[in-house]
This record gives C-alpha cells, structure tokens and sequence, in this order.
C-alpha cells in the first residue's frame, strides 16, 4: 500500500508539472516563432545591406525580405542532389537590379550546429557577407564567429573562383599576416578566432563545403 | 527578534557571505567557470538561479510533508526541472537575442548543485518563509561570487565590462586570452575562494 501511495504521488506531480511545463511552452510557441523569423528576417537585411537594421522597425524589416529577397529558386547540387536554397536579394520591390545572391551553410561547430549564410554577388566570384543565424560555441570565445571584426574579410569580398585543383576556396588565416599574392590563400583568407581555433577550423571546413556545393548547383543551373 | 535573528533572517544573510554557497560550501561551481567570461551572461544566469532556488526551496517547503522519503530528490529534481524549463521558455519569448548567447547554459540550472543543495538540506526540513529566503540568499551570494569573477575576466579578457569598453581602454590594457579560456575561471574562482575564506576565518577568529 506504501509503495502504492509512493507512485501514485510520483505520477500526479509528474502530470501536474508536466502538464503545466506544457501548457506554458505550447502557449509561448507563437511568440518564439515569431521572435525567430524576425531574428532571420533581420539578417537577412543585414547580409544584404538592404537597410539599417537599428532605426527599422519589425514590420519594416518583415516588408523588406518579402518584397526584396526572392527565395522562390533551389538549387541541385549534381555530385550529391542535396537541393540549395538560392536567394535573391533585389535593390528594390520591383526586382529589377540584383544586388546579390545567398544561400545556407550549416555544420558541426566546436559544440554543436552552427547555421547561417553566405551572399555572394552577381557575377558569384566574390562574397560580400555572412550571417550566423544559429550556433551554440563558447560565449566569449567561438561564439565571436557573429561579431563585425569576423566577419568583415567575408563583407570586404573573398575570392570563390574555382580554385586550382587540390586547393580550397577559402582558409583560415592567422590575425594581422596576409596571404602573399600568387599564393592559393591570397584573397580566400579570413582571420581565425583567438583561443577558438576549433570553431575557427569548423568554419573552415563548413564553409568550403557550403561553397563547394554551391559552385557545382550553381554551374549546373546555366 | 530582529530581522537577522529569525530563522529566514539567517539563511539570507548567512549565504551572502560566511556560507556562502560558492567558496564555503563550494557548490555551483561548474557555472561559475562556464558563464563567467561575460559579465551580461553571468548577471541573466544569476537572475535564473535566484529565481529558481527561491521558488524550488519555497515549492519543496510547501510539499516536505507529503512528499515520500524514498523519492524526495526525484520530486525535488523535478520542481527545480520545471522551474527552470520556466525560465528558458521565459527568456526565449521576451529576451530571444539574450537567448541566442544564454540558451545552452540556462538548461544547466538544472544540475546546478546549489539549488538541489539547498532544497534537500534546507527546505525540506523548514517552513516556507524561511525557506523561500534560504533560496533567495542562495541565488544571491552566488551570484556575488560570479559577479566578482565576471568583473575581472571581461575587464582582463575583453578590455570591455558589459560589452562597453573600459576608459582609456587602448593606453593601458592589454589582452590576456588567459582570462577568457577556462583556466582564467580556475584562477578566478581559486582566488576568490581563498579571499573570502581567509577573510570569513579571520572574522571568525578561527584561522590557524
């Protein structure tokens, strides 16, 4: 009768809580949904530079992906068939001046997943910005791969011509010493992450993936 | 009876500093290394353990008396689970950029051995009141500590407290890595430690 008592007490707390931790997390769904499309909406803007994030409001910022940015286009990959969701971001709502092109990245970091973007421009032999939309690296240190000073040499443009065969796209560098031209890391290189070499290197290796898999949908589109 | 001479009075003031949860009964210290390198992440998971070691002592007192003595730390674990299971869901709907940087570590409230500590040898054995501050007292003299520790190894790692650069930043301060990797939490948290503990002892007349 004791050990009856004893769960039937574990299984009402249980459902109590249970059902209260529930309730709670089914009711602020909406909310965290839409906390997590306005966080994409607005890197989105910011990858594109289609305005200044801090002086739009939400509903701005939501107007401007839906009207600008064009994700209606996926891209096959023809070594894996992994499909590549192409974005297009537009001057303005009319669509007829392409600033750049986008599309995901998404691997392994130091802890766990790390997701974002790349845009690239029209003529797609350079990037011009990238975007971390999730990743979950040590605050402080890899957590540092969202911070302006990362991710300038990506907004400054890096080469993601076809490299030489056996070469990759792009490297990771050390702070301060710049490839030597005629180099295969000349204009591929971004600067790594003091005492965050791991998510530094995942990056590496996201990144070049991401690229490579790109520049092959890319080539079979035309 | 004043304040400090009540029992709930004693557990508050006594975890702020002479039992002090971090460097005299040394627990919580897997956090204390963990989100001590900022000091914005260290103040959002102090908030959290505040909130969750008042309101896990507080529910736990209320329950102490139906709750089996073969399954008391199941059920404890599972109102601090819930708590905390509150806040994360709290601070991804009304704080979801805090949440980005925070998210990992606030399900790590959970196994924080404070908040388990305190329910188990405090507020299962009290009333509510008193146990609803040993709570609170808990969360604050931890978070004391951290802050303490965040202080140093933002201003020494980053050259920045909250994110906003210290004066004159590029004459004087030079980047000690060290501070933001964990060993500079080690060291941190050794020193503190022996501070606070020489410093209680020698109140107390009891160091040798």
């Amino acid at each position: 009768m004791k050990r009856f008592k004893t769960v039937l007490f574990m299984v009402v707390i249980a459902a109590l809580y249970g059902a209260g931790v529930t309730g709670l997390y089914l009711s602020s769904q909406n909310t965290v949904q839409q906390n997590k499309r306005f966080l994409e909406q607005r890197a989105l803007v910011q990858l594109f530079g289609l305005g200044d994030t801090t002086k739009l409001s939400k509903k701005e910022i939501a107007a401007i992906v839906e009207t600008q940015v064009d994700r209606s286009e996926t891209l096959t990959d023809p070594q894996t068939g992994k499909k590549i969701p192409l974005l297009k971001a537009y001057k303005n709502a009319a669509h007829n001046e392409l600033i750049a092109y986008g599309f995901p990245f998404s691997g392994i970091g130091f802890w766990a997943e790390i997701n974002g973007y790349i845009a690239v421009d029209a003529t797609l032999q350079n990037t011009i910005g990238l975007k971390v939309i999730s990743q979950s690296e040590t605050p402080g240190l890899g957590a540092r791969i969202e911070e302006p000073f990362f991710v300038q040499p990506f907004k400054d443009g890096l080469d993601i011509s076809k490299p030489a065969p056996g070469k990759s796209y792009i490297y990771m560098g050390t702070s301060g010493s710049k490839p030597d031209p005629g180099t295969p890391q000349y204009g591929r290189t971004f600067d790594a992450i003091t005492g965050a070499t791991q998510t530094s290197l995942a990056m590496e290796r996201m990144l070049n993936a991401a690229v490579a898999e790109f520049r092959r949908a890319a080539d079979n589109r035309k | 009876m004043s304040f400090k001479d009540t029992l709930g009075g004693r557990a508050l003031i006594g975890n702020l500093w002479r039992d002090n949860p971090v460097f005299r009964q040394v627990l919580g210290i897997c956090s204390a290394l963990a989100v001590t390198n900022l000091l914005k992440n260290t103040l959002l998971m102090c908030g959290g353990l505040v909130f969750t070691a008042a309101l896990s002592n507080l529910t736990v007192s209320l329950l102490r008396n139906y709750i089996p003595k073969q399954v008391r730390m199941m059920v404890q674990v599972l109102i601090i689970a819930a708590y905390v299971i509150i806040v994360n869901i709290f601070i991804q709907a009304q704080f979801p950029e805090i949440h980005k940087t925070i998210g990992p570590y606030v399900g790590l409230i959970i196994t924080n051995c404070i908040i388990m500590g305190r329910a188990e040898a405090f507020a299962s054995k009290n009333p509510a009141w008193p146990s609803l501050l040993d709570g609170i007292g808990a969360g604050l003299g931890y978070s004391i500590v951290l802050i303490a520790i965040a202080v140093v190894r933002e201003s020494l790692g980053f050259g920045t407290l909250l994110g906003i650069p210290l004066p004159a930043r590029d004459i004087w301060w030079y980047q000690w890595t060290i501070m933001v990797m964990p060993p500079g939490a080690f060291f941190m948290l050794a020193l503190v430690a022996w501070f606070g503990n020489s410093f209680v002892l020698k109140n107390e007349g009891g160091a040798k």
